[in-house]
């Protein structure tokens, strides 16, 4: 075999079109909870400057704070819903990809064989529509490069327990 | 089965340098209250710092002898132990196949009592698990001959035919001052900056011809004592040769009696002026390289070299070996020999015109208007145009060279990327390396069927820009075949 010979990359065959699963539709209200408790933290902050600043009386700062408050937490709630519509993964025997984006769009892929270790991790909100988020770490970073966020905790354990036998191990990773 | 254990010791000469630094490790701890006992104002009977002294040096002599008695290393089969600590116990048990690479090092004060420090990388850890100070030379080569003994078949060195054709006899190489002179000579980043602020800061009578204020006392109307050409031009002569005597002597610190001799693995590196380092390269173990040269280094004939070694601190990003610029042979021998590269046929990567002129219109272009416009009320237009356009020119040349540049080859078992104008670099990776790959569109390359290929490393990110979408897929599936496999 010749270590140098070059591969002509218009005769690359493609590999089957992948067929994405969307993320769990509980995931939009999950979103939209993550969106309202924003706006609510900044509502409260703003209060709290207004206190300070001895605008509460004042027409003009709730009519501001007001608009700002109901326009930005209608767009989140839109946005990110619509985001989610955008999500999706696919699992296949050899490795995982993530979609995502509106305008940008991009697709993630890691080979299973790179995998370092995949770890599922379950927020307060998240336990309460048995949602969950499944992380795959490779050698390249330390936080998680494909987190896939909004799949059911069953689903997740069940790839979690597939991609763990397709690199050898049986336990999850600790 | 039970295999024989082995225990060896520390040399026993190591016990003068654990003196020393268990009786310094005594000093740093306690130096705020000796400061308050030995203050000049206090009296105290002349006996006590003789005692104290006394105290000091017998404490930690007995602390020193402890520590070397309770330290042991040895052998079991294929196991490394290594025990120590006097009143926390440790004990540390690691496979050979786990051990990626031993290493030593020795400073100064290692080299007047001839003594190493051994280190062992492990996978999984971005660290040095195991550290052992105070050995002589055969006792490393012992620790070397039992790693290469019980290290697994994969890690071997893989004998193809790239490296039986370079199995002649290869000679150690030394660096001639004259190339650690090149090595520090493109080394010395603080050149351009230096001379561009001095050549402002010369220029600063001139630009105010178009500025309604003095800028040097920021008073209008100012009396200005500007400096003849030839001071400025002196100053900096003089920065730049105290940034380059800097940067010399740096090199010959950290690289001076720098050494590459072939060894049973692979290569054998040593450098360092007072401090000697020593790492071992294995032959076609190489996972990814990096070669990076200006303009002026490849006009000087050297090229600095970032190497990754299979397997070398799997969980840590960014964990490379970077080497001083090197001549062009000394580069050529070492990949060579640790990664089966040849000379390849580079081609251009079908990249779209579209690139160029939207980097310089969205990274240069855009901000510099901004920019500009920012600076009407404080600016002459005069000022403001031509500063613009020298900008203008200056981004459609950047990225159309840039552009330009771009070129690799795909090859069955590695990749080669080329990058940069200015500074290029040639990457070269094995498919194993490959971590992720992302594939990702905008809405202007939407419109144009293009997309941007993202490929991570153990060490970083290349990215292809505005290939064909098709062409980029396919490229993505025949690199997660090509890892899976």
């Amino acid at each position: 075999m010749d270590l140098f010979e070059e591969i002509d990359t218009q005769a690359l065959p493609q590999v089957d079109a992948l067929q994405f699963v969307p993320m769990h539709r509980d995931k939009r209200a999950l979103v939209r909870i993550h969106a309202a408790l924003i706006w609510l933290l900044i509502t409260l902050g703003a209060l709290t400057l207004a206190a300070f600043k001895g605008w509460l009386f004042n027409g003009l700062f709730w009519l501001i704070a007001g608009v700002a408050v109901v326009v930005g937490s209608v767009v989140t709630i839109v946005y990110e819903s619509w985001a989610v519509r955008c999500e999706g993964y696919a699992v296949r025997a050899a490795d995982v990809h993530y979609r995502s984006g509106i305008w940008f769009k991009s697709v993630m892929s890691m080979p299973i064989a790179r995998l370092q270790h995949c770890a599922i991790q379950q927020g307060p909100i998240e336990k309460l529509f048995d949602l969950s988020t499944l992380v795959f770490f490779s050698a390249a970073s330390d936080s998680g490069d494909i987190r896939l966020s909004g799949i059911h905790i069953e689903e997740a354990q069940r790839i979690q327990a597939f991609v763990l036998r397709q690199i050898g191990r049986d336990e999850p990773a600790t | 089965m039970s295999q024989q254990r082995e225990v060896f010791k520390q040399s026993g000469t190591y016990l003068v340098a654990l003196w020393v630094r268990s009786c310094w490790g005594m000093v740093r701890m306690i130096w705020p209250a000796l400061l308050i006992w030995f203050r000049p104002s206090l009296s105290r009977p002349s006996w006590v710092f003789p005692v104290f002294i006394a105290l000091l040096l017998a404490l930690s002599a007995i602390w020193a002898y402890l520590r070397y008695r309770r330290f042991t290393y040895g052998f079991e089969g294929n196991h490394f132990f290594v025990e120590e600590g006097v009143i926390k116990r440790s004990s540390l048990t690691i496979q050979a196949d786990s051990v990626q690479s031993v290493f030593t090092e020795q400073s100064l004060w290692m080299r007047m009592l001839k003594l190493h420090v051994m280190k062992m990388d492990t996978a999984g850890s971005s660290g040095q698990e195991v550290v052992i100070s105070g050995i002589d030379g055969r006792a490393v080569e012992q620790i070397r001959q039992w790693h290469r003994q019980w290290q697994s078949p994969g890690q071997q060195p893989v004998a193809t035919e790239a490296a039986e054709a370079e199995k002649e006899p290869v000679q150690a190489i030394r660096l001639q001052p004259i190339d650690l002179l090149k090595s520090g000579l493109i080394q010395n980043h603080f050149r351009g900056i230096a001379i561009a602020v001095l050549f402002v800061l010369s220029r600063l009578d001139w630009m105010e011809r178009w500025y309604p204020i003095d800028l040097a006392t920021g008073l209008q109307e100012a009396e200005k004592t500007v400096l003849p050409w030839y001071v400025w031009l002196a100053l900096i002569a003089a920065m730049y040769a105290l940034s380059l005597t800097v940067v010399l002597i740096r090199s010959l610190f950290r690289f001076g009696r720098f050494q590459v001799k072939p060894s049973e693995q692979g290569l054998l590196f040593s450098f360092g002026l007072l401090d000697l380092q020593t790492r071992e390269l294995k032959r076609n173990q190489t996972q990814v390289i990096q070669l990076r040269s200006t303009w002026l280094a490849r006009k000087l004939g050297v090229q600095k070299i970032n190497l990754r070694q299979l397997g070398e601190a799997e969980a840590s990003r960014g964990n490379t070996w970077r080497l001083p610029a090197l001549p062009n042979e000394v580069v050529q021998q070492i990949v060579s020999t640790t990664f089966p590269y040849g000379e390849v046929d580079l081609q251009k990567p079908p990249i779209d015109p579209s690139f160029w002129w939207r980097t310089a219109l969205f990274y240069y272009l855009f901000p510099l208007t901004i920019l500009a416009c920012v600076a009407i009320p404080w600016m002459s237009w005069r000022y403001i145009t031509a500063i613009w356009i020298a900008g203008a020119l200056f981004a459609l040349l950047h990225s159309y060279l840039r552009w330009r540049s771009f070129q690799w080859f795909l090859g069955r078992n590695m990749v080669v990327y080329r990058s940069g104008w200015r500074v290029r670099r040639d990457q070269v990776f094995a498919y194993p390396s490959v971590q992720e790959v992302a594939w990702s569109q905008s809405p202007f390359q939407r419109a144009r069927q293009l997309a941007t290929l993202h490929i991570t490393l153990h060490t970083h990110t290349l990215i292809i820009p505005y290939v064909p979408a098709d062409w980029a897929t396919r490229v993505r599936d025949y690199l997660l075949v090509k890892t899976s496999g």
